[in-house]
């Protein structure tokens, strides 16, 4: 969806997590959706270390409503790239996502989102720094060899004790030297750590290819547009501005919204429509 | 009174924290006993396989609680639920709390808490209820191989619309209809529903087995599962009830979602304290 000139606005199916699929996508074509970021998690998909259902129906139904699906954003479920070295955990992180990988080509899509959350609070910073760093690596590198994209970005401290500022993903980015690998930026985070958007978009530039957008207030995050404290309309004129040419993914948080998500889903569209 | 041992801490709350760290906690705030929530970081369970859990077991005991009762994550972050949608999610689903069941025989736990899960919100009644039976009813073969008891609580109305409140939990009993299926109650889910324990009681009787005893909210009831004060349940008024029902069960501490876990475990059992014996 454009709805200011430039910008592409993606709708996500989080909030329809109490609904089947095909429900998701009748609302997206009503609403007036022509793309949409597939969140990759039950009841919708399978995806496990050990593999995932067949998507051909899934993938028949996207094409039938005649929807582009611009990203796989693989639902972080208790995997960490954190974990560490010789566990379960980090074993069975790695082969999830790589399954995450092969689940986005097989649904036409090259880029994949991975939220880094796990990171532990006691834990040595340092190492599990670099075991995240490691993962991520080797995943790049699989990605790679069939020209896919991995877009990470910045995670709420309540989901990760590290990755939640402007310079973790700077520094992540520089130390991984991978050319597939995008950004993301959580404005909902980068607000909550009195980050410039700007700062954002001056220094990723084209690498940040992903902008998942919400409102806020203090104690919470991912409301509906409009319905927080956060100033939506200012960043969506800045983003504009700076001729960002990513992906604007209005995200929001599951609870909240999923006993009526297309009401979550009309108001974000009459705020963007009023803007 | 209460005992104290009868107050079980939970590690679900210690979700961002080492295993150890949750030990010492616990240590610290003067629990006896624990309900283990087996998710990662502290665990892993899947379909297929779960951690050892010999080291896990000693270092619990070794600095004085007990395990109790073990949780096995389902739904809002994982990929199973007791009601599985999708028949490839349901047979995974059955695999892992099968496994769950396995894993809790291992550590030493009596009890597994279970719940009926959710179907989709679009569907009929009749079709989501039946797989949540199913799936219970598999579950509580395992159960009964292994001598665990299966402790059934209800969610709240935003959860799910086929296990929340005492009729359709009773109906789900009598479906499944199983010697292992016990129930629990979650006084925040109840409280939600606006049902007292006492109805929990009166229904039934001595196969209430199992309690997650923490505060909660009514003008705002699908939030909760807060430390003991800091909601607007009535600890006394509870505690009465379970007294005058003579229950010796265990009463978990389901505190979730805390910034500061080990505070708020110290806190939680300051409050309680006022009602135990040793």
């Amino acid at each position: 969806m454009k709805s200011s000139d430039e910008l592409i606005f993606a709708n996500m199916n989080v909030q329809y997590f109490r609904y089947p699929f095909s429900y998701f996508l009748e609302n997206q074509v009503a609403l007036g959706f022509d793309s949409f970021i597939f969140w990759g998690s039950v009841p919708h998909i399978w995806v496990d270390q050990f593999g995932y259902e067949d998507v051909t129906e899934l993938k028949e139904m996207i094409r039938k409503h005649k929807l582009k699906l611009l990203a796989y954003a693989a639902r972080p479920y208790n995997y960490s790239l954190f974990a560490p070295k010789g566990s379960l955990q980090r074993k069975y992180t790695e082969s999830y996502y790589r399954f995450c990988i092969d689940i986005a080509q097989k649904l036409d899509t090259n880029q994949i989102c991975i939220d880094l959350w796990g990171a532990l609070r006691d834990g040595d910073c340092t190492v599990q720094y670099e075991n995240c760093l490691e993962m991520l690596a080797n995943l790049c590198t699989y990605a790679k060899v069939c020209n896919c994209t991995l877009v990470v970005g910045n995670v709420p401290y309540a989901n990760s004790a590290l990755i939640n500022t402007l310079d973790e993903v700077q520094r992540l980015k520089k130390d991984l030297q991978m050319n597939n690998l995008k950004i993301a930026l959580d404005v909902c985070t980068a607000l909550e750590k009195g980050e410039e958007i700007e700062d954002w978009l001056n220094i990723f530039e084209k690498d940040l290819s992903i902008v998942y957008l919400a409102d806020g207030r203090n104690t919470c995050s991912e409301y509906p547009l409009g319905y927080g404290c956060y100033p939506i309309a200012k960043i969506l004129w800045l983003l504009k501005d700076q001729r960002y040419c990513g992906t604007v993914s209005i995200k929001m948080n599951r609870e909240k919204s999923e006993l009526n998500p297309t009401r979550t889903d009309k108001i974000n569209i009459t705020y963007l429509r009023r803007i | 009174m209460i005992k104290r041992k009868q107050i079980a801490g939970m590690n679900q709350n210690y979700r961002q924290y080492s295993y150890d760290y949750f030990l010492k906690s616990q240590a610290m705030a003067g629990y006896l006993s624990v309900e283990l929530w087996l998710g990662a970081p502290h665990f892993w369970l899947d379909s297929c396989s779960w951690s050892d859990c010999k080291t896990i077991r000693q270092k619990t005991n070794a600095v004085g609680l007990a395990i109790i009762a073990a949780t096995i994550p389902s739904g809002g972050a994982f990929q199973y639920q007791y009601g599985a949608q999708e028949s490839f999610h349901c047979k995974r689903s059955i695999d892992y709390f099968s496994n769950g069941v396995r894993l809790t025989a291992e550590l030493g736990a009596k009890i597994m808490t279970i719940n009926s899960g959710w179907g989709y919100w679009n569907e009929k009644f009749d079709t989501a209820f039946a797989r949540s039976a199913e799936i219970i009813n598999a579950v509580a073969k395992v159960a009964q191989t292994e001598g665990i008891m299966l402790a059934l609580e209800s969610l709240t109305g935003d959860e799910t619309r086929t296990g929340y409140t005492i009729d359709q939990i009773k109906s789900l009993v009598a479906v499944v209809d199983s010697p292992s299926l016990y129930l629990m109650v979650d006084i925040g889910a109840t409280g939600y529903s606006k049902e007292k324990s006492q109805q929990w009681f009166d229904a039934f009787g001595k196969k209430l087995i199992h309690y997650h005893f923490q505060d909660g909210d009514v003008t705002n009831p699908s939030a909760g599962h807060y430390v003991w004060g800091d909601g607007e349940f009535k600890l006394e008024e509870e505690i009465e009830c379970l007294i005058h029902n003579d229950y010796r069960g265990y009463l978990t501490q389901e505190i979730c979602g805390s910034s500061d876990p080990r505070k708020d475990d110290i806190r939680n059992m300051r409050v309680l304290s006022r009602f135990l014996e040793d």
